[in-house]
């Protein structure tokens, strides 16, 4: 998503993912960067969003290959997993870094 | 019901508060997804304990039938408890299972030792089964342990 320039010449805006300069996409990336996997309702609650507000984001991050969405079942309950693939998780570092060198870290 | 605060419409963050705000909005995300995580210490000193006071059981209880019944009791007892108590949990720390596992195998190959060649060495005596039971338990405790401390780190 984002494009490569060299480091001297270009404003580290440019390195943003522009999925990613979405709140919520940014945050449910970040949410899941510390747990192997995380339920879509921790999610959805953690971030204070609807349900359809998170699935749409979620088939979007998926579409992009930074998403994995598992459902399954916990007894009779339906459950959605999500967790982070190696491309979202490298997505996202380089969006972190560049949001960093914005902000002058 | 749509929080502001992750607006949708998000400007491209060009200014540094900007960026900054977003950089505290994903790190508030982390910290609270991962606090959810944090659950597998209590979880394996549950399990050591347990698989530790299984053992003193086994090892004190002499007659073979009163034996089995305390087997297979007690560990469909701890199994089921633990495993719907894990279920429960909506999200695991990074890693956590297999930073584990070692503890796991260490566990129950003491166990197994326990329960098929300490018996020919202690007998049905107490003073015996009790040090093997703390043996057994050991490994899930260091393991429970060290990944509270890494949790706190």
């Amino acid at each position: 998503m984002s494009g490569v320039h060299p480091a001297s010449t270009t404003h580290p805006r440019r390195e943003l993912d522009d999925l990613l300069q979405h709140g919520v996409r940014l945050s449910v990336l970040a949410a899941l960067r510390a747990v192997d996997r995380a339920e879509f309702s921790l999610i959805r609650d953690t971030l204070q969003i609807s349900d359809s507000v998170l699935s749409k984001q979620m088939t979007l991050l998926e579409s992009a290959g930074y998403l994995r969405v598992e459902k399954g079942h916990v007894g009779k309950r339906p459950r959605t997993w999500l967790s982070l693939t190696s491309g979202g998780a490298d997505a996202l570092k380089r969006h972190l870094a560049a949001l960093r060198s914005i902000a002058g870290d | 019901m749509e929080s502001s605060f992750y607006g949708i419409g998000m400007t491209e963050p060009t200014a540094p508060v900007e960026a900054r705000r977003q950089l505290d909005q994903a790190d508030r995300a982390a910290a609270k997804v991962a606090a959810q995580g944090r659950w597998l210490p209590v979880y394996m000193t549950a399990f050591g304990l347990g698989a530790g006071a299984e053992t003193f059981i086994l090892g004190i209880v002499e007659q073979r039938a009163a034996r089995l019944a305390a087997f297979t009791v007690t560990w469909v007892a701890l199994v089921v408890t633990m495993a719907l108590w894990s279920r429960s949990h909506r999200a695991t720390v990074r890693g956590a299972q297999s930073r584990i596992r070692p503890w796991w195998i260490a566990t129950f190959t003491l166990y197994a030792v326990a329960a098929f060649l300490w018996p020919a060495v202690a007998g049905h005596a107490a003073v015996r089964w009790l040090p093997a039971g703390v043996v057994v338990a050991a490994p899930l405790l260091i393991g429970a342990w060290r990944e509270r401390k890494r949790e706190l780190q």
